[in-house]
């Protein structure tokens, strides 16, 4: 269990830590807003009051980047359960058609998915989905490649013996997949889950050039309107950090709670 | 070794052929336990005895030959590809059981939960019964203070016994066991031995695969020596170690006794 200790308590520090960021961040705005307007003789004068109004429109923004992240991850996720069992399908031509549709995910930019599908849906399929629904099936169709690929190197990481220990039990597909596959392949692949997910969420930000209004497109809107690129910038990653590092730590605990029982010490 | 052996054969296995590729691992191989027999197999790897228990399971298909099931059909080869499956198959699979070499509990169950799904989810007992039924094997085993252990945290020994007491909770007719101490650290080798010894002399039919010659003596009613994918030879302990008759096993016996 001592490794496992150890991790438990480098979260504990990890928490420590943010606050201390937090704490840090304050001190920085405090000593920033107090200070502004005036200054040593540098070009830009750092303004951090000016950002206020603008709070509640970036905040918003950011309500949507999580609608949009939440919408592609679980959706993301369910088709990527579907791809990794055709990955692994007897079939070749379902093997090959499937690893055709993960390399192109995984080997063209994202923005330009989001594009196409934006673009060249309504083309080849006369179906016009709105701004929203299109980035969401374009984040989804490129999710499931990622999750795919995640989903069946957890399968494939568990022992055959394992599987057959299922079988020899006399459980059946579903219940060994239940039982058996699913329970291990979950616990190794978690990690990557959550980052292909905290990647996602940093990925929306595309959406704002197709002029989804999601945190980086208010952010280009207030900006300007301000003319205070900086400060709203500075404010926009600190939102998209806001979410994505405290979710960070609630998975990395619970990631030490699913492998409570499973640490060797024999 | 005395105990209660009838004529009815559990298993019964006739002209099992089976080919990977170009080779023929197992070549027309003809055996049968009958009940409360211990039958032990031996041979040099590759010979084919971990394929003929997985075979026999389903686990692994074959080409050519019969599978009975205490006197019924199990499934049947003809032709190299078609395999005809008796009625009633499910549960005559579910009458064999087989305890592997290792990774056989799952690490995210309990001791108890591995021994308890089976009765639960397969044999559909009610919950109840399936309780006591885990608690009584776990202690038949020796494994009482563990029930409540998770995989990891139990030594070698103690992972196989459980997985022993996982069969036995399935009310199975057979059990397998292959090289079930093959994987482990030598001090650990006598508790699963002892356990198995025990259930020999209980009554229960088995067919063990291992390297474990005084088990093999001590312990089978009859001993086979199994050799590129055939059975060289057949007979009691006694007779096969003390006086074999092929060239074959007297070579195999004399590398692995010295």
């Amino acid at each position: 269990m001592g490794a496992l200790r150890q991790e438990a308590k480098a979260s504990r520090v990890a928490v420590l830590a943010v606050l201390g960021c937090v704490l840090g961040l304050g001190v920085v705005w405090f000593l920033l807003t107090s200070i502004g307007g005036s200054g040593p003789a540098v070009s830009y004068h750092w303004d951090f009051r000016i950002v206020e109004p603008y709070l509640p429109v970036l905040l918003e923004g950011l309500g949507l980047t999580l609608e949009l992240s939440i919408a592609s991850i679980a959706l993301g996720m369910a088709l990527g359960l579907f791809v990794a069992m055709a990955r692994l399908s007897s079939i070749a031509a379902v093997r090959a058609g499937t690893t055709l549709y993960v390399e192109v995910m995984r080997g063209t930019p994202p923005l330009i998915q989001l594009v196409w599908v934006y673009y060249a849906l309504p083309v080849l399929t006369g179906i016009q989905l709105p701004a929203f629904e299109s980035v969401v099936l374009a984040f989804t169709l490129n999710l499931g490649a990622f999750y795919g690929e995640a989903f069946r190197s957890g399968i494939q990481a568990i022992p055959q013996e394992q599987v057959e220990a299922g079988e020899i039990l006399g459980l059946s597909y579903v219940q060994r997949m239940q039982y058996v596959v699913v329970p291990q392949a979950f616990r190794i692949v978690l990690p990557v889950l959550i980052s292909i997910s905290i990647s996602l969420f940093k990925d929306t930000s595309l959406v704002s050039f197709l002029g989804v209004s999601d945190l980086l497109y208010q952010g280009h809107v207030v900006s300007d309107v301000t003319y205070r690129p900086l400060e709203i910038y500075t404010t926009v990653a600190l939102l998209y950090f806001a979410i994505a590092f405290p979710i960070t730590l609630i998975m990395r605990r619970y990631e030490l709670h699913l492998h409570r029982h499973l640490a060797e010490t024999k | 070794m005395e105990s209660e052996v009838s004529d009815t054969p559990v298993v019964q296995v006739e002209g099992l052929s089976k080919s990977f590729g170009k080779s023929l691992v197992l070549n027309s191989v003809d055996v049968s336990v009958v009940r409360g027999e211990t039958l032990v197999v031996i041979g040099p790897s590759g010979s084919g005895k971990s394929t003929l228990c997985r075979t026999v399971m389903g686990l692994e298909r074959f080409s050519h030959g019969k599978i009975s099931i205490e006197g019924r059909l199990f499934a049947e080869c003809t032709n190299g590809k078609d395999l005809r499956l008796g009625s009633d198959h499910k549960r005559r699979r579910l009458a064999m059981g087989m305890v592997c070499q290792q990774y056989t509990l799952f690490p995210q169950l309990s001791v108890r939960h591995n021994v308890e799904l089976g009765p639960a989810k397969v044999l559909h007992l009610s919950k109840r019964v399936v309780r006591e039924r885990a608690e009584a094997v776990l202690t038949r085993v020796g494994l009482a203070e563990k029930m409540d252990s998770y995989p990891a945290h139990i030594s070698g020994g103690q992972k196989q016994r459980a997985a022993i007491a996982r069969e036995l909770a399935m009310d199975r007719r057979l059990i397998m066991f292959d090289e079930v101490t093959s994987a482990l650290d030598p001090e650990l080798v006598h508790e699963v031995l002892q356990v198995m010894r025990e259930l020999a002399e209980a009554g229960m039919t088995m067919l063990v695969v291992t390297h474990e010659m005084g088990f093999a003596r001590n312990v089978a009613n009859r001993v086979i020596f199994m050799d590129n994918g055939s059975i060289v030879e057949s007979g009691s302990p006694a007779r096969v170690f003390d006086h074999p008759e092929q060239e074959r096993t007297k070579t195999f016996l004399e590398h692995l006794l010295g």
